[in-house]
């Protein structure tokens, strides 16, 4: 906890030359992956739930999000706060997050603790105490960080409303912290029954990343582990898609408290796991190409030669979703200028590259620098970690990130076209952050 | 169910030790170039990668006066073109090659960081050398660059962590540079011109300002002759000095009005130099008063209350003051019972110290937290220049667990006395709160 819940980074890419993943499964359904890097004598333990806010039953959004919090509340056989002095005193770190098709809880430390932590993700899995009082005051702390991240946060709340605007009948459009009259109503009968809904071995995804031996570490697994009882399969979930769209939607946020203005544009796109061969590629190349970094055609072109923008960047949410995924374009635009003129503007140069192309040298550029930073991702097991959790949670397999590189290798000029026209403007969701004269 | 695990932390025997258990000051090797360059080597071939990060002393606290934001500003200019290759260029030769290099500016120095597979290391030198020396700073990038800071300035006006930041420090280090905004504001980034960014850049990038800490894979000799391709050729100049400064305006409570649901909050007092026989005894009290989730104040204010998400306290150790800064945030009709209970639980540590449970338990997670910042190359480069700027010897990690691990009651009793003091805080807060 403090629960990243919302703008997690978008995970870095995979490898370079094969990363030595080992993956096994114990008998209650529970899925491992081991990840070693020998370098430093530490290592991180996550758990991963497969389900997030997108599974938030209708009118109670920020479930997930609140169970998470409660997941601290301790069990009996670990009353509130006793494993993060254990943990604390042995110079461990923990967290936890909570995404639209995931929930994650992670421990750092020396890697001889690594038992020391299994032993109590595997208690609160299903031992979880739930009192009435504790419900009460952690929900008056998930408010305080509603707050933060969107009431007193303009950018957040127009976030909110271009998510929405673009997903409404997907329940990922929904913010994974819950609107705030729905968090306000959130019981502990409701807490329970999502815990015991989810919170299983087979719904389970237990990642080890540092340094620990994958044998050590399917013994421990399936001793500490193993133990639970199999709980049967959770329930398959089913979720609404969106209609298409031929509208585009704009929306406007005018606030006193806006400093500068802001635009979100918003595309839905599919996910990797939902994409067809190549086209989840060919998005993150576009993202990089677009909008990622100082070489990219929207710095080159909208922040250099036509100076109406100070940035403007692209991304791809490619491993956070199981279902419908997002394409964000978001900027600052020059002094002067609107959030209306910058959205023209990009489009007008979209618009522009589905007739001329892209230069053959930026696209192997791109390409090059994509395949370099998952090399350097590699340098960090944190990174590795929450990369194969956050994908295997979002439907792909460990061959899907083998095969990475060499997927994003075969991106060309077709692609990049068919990829450029998911960001059509009647399809898309533009957020304009403005501010208002009076004051 | 029945789980038959220790909880109590026992090492597990099937998990082995770490075989290449050796403290990390024993693989730093100290270098020095045949023309006289230092720097520090972590050498590890395990990735192709290799991470280099420097720094030059002074940082932002060279900023000429009333020109807040002039170092910065630099820092942002060093990528946008150096010798004969404009921006685009520049840019275009680091992307071909997936080189990384970025700046940033910290409270005394301006740090940047080389990021490189092992086989473009030759070329990524030769392109730092050359953003270093011969930085273009063309007129119409300082307007783009000047603009992007301005566009950032006005975006923190409406953020109320950025506001509460600023009012904090220029209250607290009013009449200091630590009190400048170091992303300057709009008074200040019109009037810095060319002259300005040269004169700093002659000033502060200079070999007696420079730290250099190198990790991946290179041996001492290629790394030897790259240094003095990269900085022999610097200017020796002088080194930067920061005055001293203690925190002011205890007592005082600053409220800044945004119109805004919840009102975020910074308070502090001043802290223990680095050279201050208490600083590791202080650095066990922070941690028990704010440091983690386990601290007295997380306790207090968030878990029993609810009244906050965020909570935590830092020593702040810059080489012109330390200081103590707590951070929290909660609704504007509770911020008088928050600080109430802070000031209480101030209190309370002054005068009753810790209890022995409670500091055993934060001894043993900063010293076995110690290990868990060296898990990437960034990381460790990250930490071996630090230690530099701040004037530690390479084996400072392990002697101060050891100095940790000898704090007593007493120590930390002394200790808190000395931090909380009189109980008198600096407060800022950024938002609409109900009473004070």
């Amino acid at each position: 906890m403090p629960p990243k819940s919302s703008h997690l980074p978008p995970p870095p890419a995979a490898a370079h030359t094969a990363i030595a993943v080992s993956a096994f499964g114990i008998e209650n359904g529970m899925q491992v992956v081991v990840i070693p890097d020998r370098r430093s004598p530490i290592v991180t333990h996550m758990i991963w739930y497969r389900n997030g806010s997108t599974d938030d039953p209708p009118g109670k959004s920020g479930l997930a999000h609140f169970l998470e919090h409660l997941m601290f509340k301790g069990t009996e056989r670990y009353p509130a706060g006793v494993f993060s002095e254990i943990l604390a005193s042995l110079g461990g770190k923990e967290n936890a997050f909570t995404g639209w098709d995931f929930t994650a809880y992670h421990q750092r430390i020396p890697n001889e603790y690594l038992a020391t932590c299994m032993a109590y993700e595997a208690d609160r899995m299903r031992n979880l105490v739930f009192e009435d009082a504790v419900v009460a005051t952690e929900r008056g702390v998930v408010l305080e960080e509603r707050s933060m991240v969107a009431d007193a946060n303009p950018a957040g709340l127009l976030g909110e409303a271009v998510a929405i605007a673009a997903s409404p009948a997907h329940p990922s459009g929904r913010p994974i912290i819950g609107w705030r009259h729905e968090i306000a109503g959130l019981t502990r009968a409701d807490a329970l029954a999502y815990y015991r809904r989810f919170y299983t071995p087979e719904n389970a995804l237990l990642v080890v990343a540092g340094d620990a031996e994958p044998e050590a570490v399917r013994d421990l697994a399936a001793e500490i582990y193993g133990a639970i009882p199999a709980s049967g399969a959770p329930s398959a979930r089913w979720h609404p898609a969106n209609p298409p769209s031929r509208a585009h939607r704009q929306i406007t946020l005018v606030e006193t408290t806006v400093g500068d203005p802001q635009l979100t544009r918003l595309h839905q796109v599919p996910s990797p796991a939902d994409a067809a061969p190549g086209q989840a590629e060919a998005l993150e190349v576009l993202a990089f190409l677009l909008g990622g970094g100082s070489t990219s055609i929207f710095h080159t072109q909208l922040v250099v030669a036509q100076a109406c923008a100070t940035r403007v960047e692209a991304s791809y949410w490619s491993a956070l979703f199981r279902g419908p995924s997002r394409f964000y374009i978001q900027g600052s635009p020059a002094f002067g200028t609107t959030p209306e003129d910058l959205d023209r503007a990009i489009d007008a140069l979209l618009d522009a590259l589905r007739v001329s192309g892209f230069e053959a040298s930026a696209i192997t550029r791109a390409k090059t620098q994509l395949v370099a930073s998952a090399l350097y991702a590699r340098d960090s097991q944190v990174s590795l970690a929450n990369w194969y959790g956050m994908a295997l949670c979002c439907g792909l397999t460990l061959e899907d990130l083998a095969t990475w590189q060499a997927r994003i290798e075969t991106v060309d000029a077709d692609a990049l076209q068919q990829a450029l026209a998911l960001l059509e403007w009647r399809g898309g969701v533009s957020g304009h952050l403005v501010r208002s004269r009076a004051a | 169910m029945t789980i038959h695990m220790t909880s109590s932390g026992k090492p597990h025997p099937s998990v082995r030790p770490n075989p290449s258990g050796k403290p990390l000051a024993a693989r730093v090797q100290c270098l020095r170039s045949p023309g006289g360059i230092e720097a520090w080597l972590l050498e590890d071939h395990t990735l192709p990668i290799l991470s280099m990060q420097f720094g030059f002393r002074g940082g932002p606290t060279l900023d000429p006066c009333g020109r807040a934001g002039t170092v910065r500003m630099l820092a942002n200019l060093l990528t946008e073109g150096a010798g004969s290759m404009d921006g685009g260029t520049f840019r275009r030769a680091l992307g071909d090659r997936a080189i990384q290099m970025s700046f940033s500016v910290w409270s005394d120095s301006l740090r940047g960081e080389l990021k490189t597979l092992a086989r473009e290391t030759e070329a990524a030198f030769d392109l730092l050398c050359l953003a270093l020396r011969d930085p273009r700073l063309a007129a119409d990038d300082i307007v783009r660059v000047r603009s992007a800071m301005e566009a950032e300035v006005r975006a923190g006006l409406s953020r109320p962590d950025q506001v509460v930041n600023q009012t904090f420090a220029t209250r607290g280090f009013a009449g200091h540079p630590y009190g400048q905004p170091t992303s300057g504001d709009l008074d200040s980034l019109p009037r810095i011109e060319q002259a300005d960014l040269a004169a700093v850049q002659t000033r502060m990038l200079n070999r007696n300002n420079l730290r250099v800490a190198v990790v991946g894979a290179i041996g001492p000799d290629d790394l030897c002759l790259a240094l003095d391709r990269v900085f022999l050729e610097l200017p020796m100049g002088a080194p930067a000095q920061t005055p001293a400064i203690a925190l002011q305006g205890l007592g005082e409570r600053i409220v800044t009005r945004l119109d805004l649901p919840q009102s975020t909050i910074r308070f502090g007092r001043p802290g223990p130099s680095r050279k201050d026989p208490d600083f590791a005894a202080a650095t066990v009290v922070n941690q028990c008063l704010g440091g983690d989730m386990s601290s007295r104040l997380f306790r207090e204010v968030r878990k029993k209350r609810g009244l906050c998400y965020a909570m935590g306290t830092a020593l702040q150790v810059a080489d012109g003051a330390s200081t103590l800064v707590g951070r929290t945030a909660t609704r504007n009709d509770r911020v008088a019972e928050a600080l109430d209970v802070i000031e209480a639980e101030l209190v309370r540590l002054s005068r009753e110290g810790l209890e022995p449970d409670e500091m055993e338990r934060s001894k043993g997670y900063l010293i076995g937290s110690s290990k868990l910042r060296l898990d990437s190359s960034s990381a460790i480069s990250a930490l071996l220049l630090g230690l530099q700027l701040d004037g530690r010897p390479r084996d400072w990690l392990d002697t101060q667990n050891t100095r940790i691990a000898a704090v007593t009651s007493e120590d930390a009793g002394r200790a808190a006395a000395r931090l909380i003091g009189d109980g008198r805080l600096l407060v800022a807060i950024a938002g609409d709160p109900a009473v004070p």
